[in-house]
């Protein structure tokens, strides 16, 4: 905490780390505190932003209410899959394909840098390279 | 027969495993918000009969000077030989490299240039810039250039024009144009092979070879003129710009079809502006969309072609809609999971959407004759009125489609980059930029938004201004032109309030 012992006006050495700060008025200390702990309050923030959606896909198909999802843009964004047959998912725009399992789920990870409307899609493999599926859902990425 | 061969398997594929269901290229925009749509839409109103107040002042007609830009330094610079035939080699290369990039290189849409080439350049792109700067299509035309180019060679070998020059037969009108425009919408929204580099190239080769026949056997400029969908459709956009192209020769003039004016002059005929020789020739700046208000009626056959327009825009948009799903599934189609491939039942939507268009737009037109000439002998007939007055929707349908591509064109264009670097995508890296990701997020999606909203708005304004501006001069007082102008401000908030509409609903399929 050197911090502490460099900031302090009346500079009194002592071998307390915690006497630095102690001995400052109480203004300074909580002024000081404010200092350390603001760097990390975007971080906190953006930790605090990730948005997790839980996406269970039965037969290929995701119910109903989760066709759409919506998130302001910035944010960052977990999608994270199961499924009950193995299946390749391709996120558009972003260009993001994971392949889920059953057993195994998948995560979607992104920050939505992006503003727009964007389809996940199955990818089914067939002869002569992969080809579209059918859309699961819109990630809708709001400005 | 290679064609042929190709779209027959193309077919059968498309059946089996669904092709992309996009024209091309992916669109990721949000719709516009309602809140913005709501201000726009209000806006709209209160700007219609704003403008129709400010028309009930008396106008005091100004002449601008029109200087000829051919004979200004810089428009001499421009249109000098060297500056001429570096754009026409550039546009023949690249119309070269596309067919090529189509023909031999592998499909691959974000590399082969032939998507980029013919769809994202060629004709998003030289729309807007015949709405921005004017009609440079008949500068870049490369079947036009070519067409030349092999005339110069034919005439230094034999002393001959490469022609059969045939009498165009001028009562068809552009009848073959329509249908070449009929023949491209299939292609671009209902064939679902547009985005497919090798199918491209092929209608491209086969377009090519219908137009250079035309040429042959009528000469150029009539086959351009009447034939060809983008001289056209291009021509149409064109007139918005605030460029005009000018013929000072009645007798030129007049063979083309183009009713000169009192100084004997034609504007923005394309036919005319071909045919006359550099000194007859002269462009000149005028303000946006003043080109639209027309002196003479537009033949039946050209107002087919405006209206065309209108309803592709208008079309492109709707067919991106969930209404758009939901009529094809009422009509028996299947809901694939990209979307529906109907390629009989689109064209023949846009038809009727053509056809619904001009049905409308022929009972406005009728009733404006009735207001406009009540208790006053007619000068025009309703087929007139509506040759007169049909240039007039154009700046709405211009408005839409910035609105409708300003997105896809911003993120679209940026494929140029890995195009330019692997042509043929066989993987080559010319210039550094093979793998190089478009930012889709360029323009922000709010600017995009605004834009859209704004150009909506203005598109309407000018197309009120210039719907009373013809008015003016085919009614003989003002408050019969005024009150004939109800029924147009009806259409035109009508054809306004359903772009509005399109651009806030969810991109679908």
């Amino acid at each position: 905490m050197k911090v502490g012992g460099e900031s302090g006006p009346p500079p009194r050495p002592s071998p307390l780390q915690g006497e630095g700060v102690a001995g400052l008025p109480p203004a300074r200390r909580v002024l000081l505190l404010a200092l350390m702990v603001l760097p990390f309050i975007p971080a906190l923030a953006q930790a605090q932003e990730i948005r997790r959606f839980d996406l269970a896909l039965k037969a290929g198909e995701l119910p109903k209410g989760q066709r759409t999802i919506k998130v302001t843009q910035g944010e960052s964004v977990e999608l994270r899959w199961t499924s009950d047959q193995p299946v390749r998912l391709h996120l558009h725009g972003y260009d993001i394909e994971v392949a889920v399992k059953p057993g195994e789920p998948a995560v979607t990870a992104l920050r939505a840098r992006i503003a727009g409307r964007f389809p996940v899609e199955k990818l089914q493999d067939k002869a002569g390279g992969h080809h579209h599926g059918g859309r699961l859902l819109y990630l809708e990425v709001h400005p | 027969m290679l064609c042929r061969i190709l779209f027959a398997g193309s077919a059968l594929l498309a059946g089996g495993t669904a092709a992309q269901a996009h024209a091309y290229g992916e669109r990721y925009d949000l719709p516009v918000p309602l809140w913005m749509n709501v201000a726009g839409g209000s806006a709209v109103v209160v700007l219609s009969f704003v403008m129709a107040a400010w028309f009930l002042q008396p106008q005091k007609e100004t002449r601008a000077p029109r200087p000829n830009l051919l004979v200004v330094p810089a428009g001499r610079l421009l249109g000098s030989a060297p500056v001429l035939v570096a754009v026409k080699i550039l546009s023949v290369f690249l119309f070269i490299v596309a067919l090529l990039a189509g023909f031999v290189g592998l499909p691959d849409y974000s590399r082969n240039a032939a998507p980029t080439i013919f769809w994202v350049i060629g004709w998003v792109g030289l729309a807007f810039a015949s709405v921005l700067f004017g009609n440079i299509w008949l500068l870049v035309n490369p079947w036009l250039i070519l067409f030349d180019w092999a005339d110069a060679l034919w005439r230094r070998l034999t002393g001959r024009h490469l022609s059969f020059a045939l009498r165009y037969p001028r009562r068809l009108g552009v009848l073959p144009g329509i249908l070449m425009i009929v023949g491209f919408t299939w292609f671009m929204l209902a064939s679902g092979f547009a985005g497919d580099s090798r199918s491209l190239a092929c209608v491209a080769a086969v377009y090519s070879a219908v137009t250079w026949i035309g040429m042959l056997v009528f000469g150029a400029p009539a086959w351009l003129a009447h034939g060809e969908a983008f001289t056209l459709l291009f021509g149409v956009l064109a007139r918005f710009s605030p460029t005009a192209l000018r013929v000072a020769d009645r007798a030129i003039c007049a063979r083309s079809d183009c009713p000169p004016d009192e100084n004997g002059e034609c504007t923005d005929c394309a036919e005319a502006f071909l045919l006359a020789p550099p000194q007859k020739r002269a462009i000149t700046l005028r303000a946006y969309g003043i080109g639209l208000i027309v002196q003479h009626p537009l033949p039946l056959s050209m107002i087919v072609v405006v209206l065309m327009v209108l309803a592709l825009v208008a079309f492109e948009g709707f067919m991106d809609t969930a209404q758009w799903i939901e009529l094809m599934v009422f009509l028996g189609e299947i809901e694939e999971s990209d979307g529906i491939h109907a390629p009989v039942k689109t064209t023949l939507s846009f038809l009727a959407a053509t056809g619904i268009l001009f049905g409308l737009f022929f009972v406005v037109s009728a009733l404006m004759r009735m207001i406009g000439y009540a208790g006053a002998a007619p000068k025009y007939g309703t087929l007139q009125i509506m040759g007169l007055f049909v240039l007039s929707l154009v700046p709405i349908s211009v408005a839409y489609h910035v609105a409708h591509y300003l997105y896809w064109f911003h993120t679209q264009i940026q494929f140029v980059v890995p195009a330019a670097s692997d042509p043929f995508a066989f993987g080559w890296d010319l210039f550094g930029g093979r793998n190089f990701v478009p930012d889709r997020a360029a323009i922000p999606l709010k600017v995009i938004w605004h834009t859209a909203i704004v150009a909506i708005v203005i598109g309407h304004v000018i197309a009120v201004y210039v719907a009373h501006r013809v008015a003016l001069d085919v009614f003989s007082t003002r408050r019969a032109a005024l009150l004939s102008q109800i029924p147009m401000l009806l259409l035109m908030v009508g054809y306004t309030m359903t772009s509005l509409w399109m651009l806030a609903q969810p991109i679908m399929g």
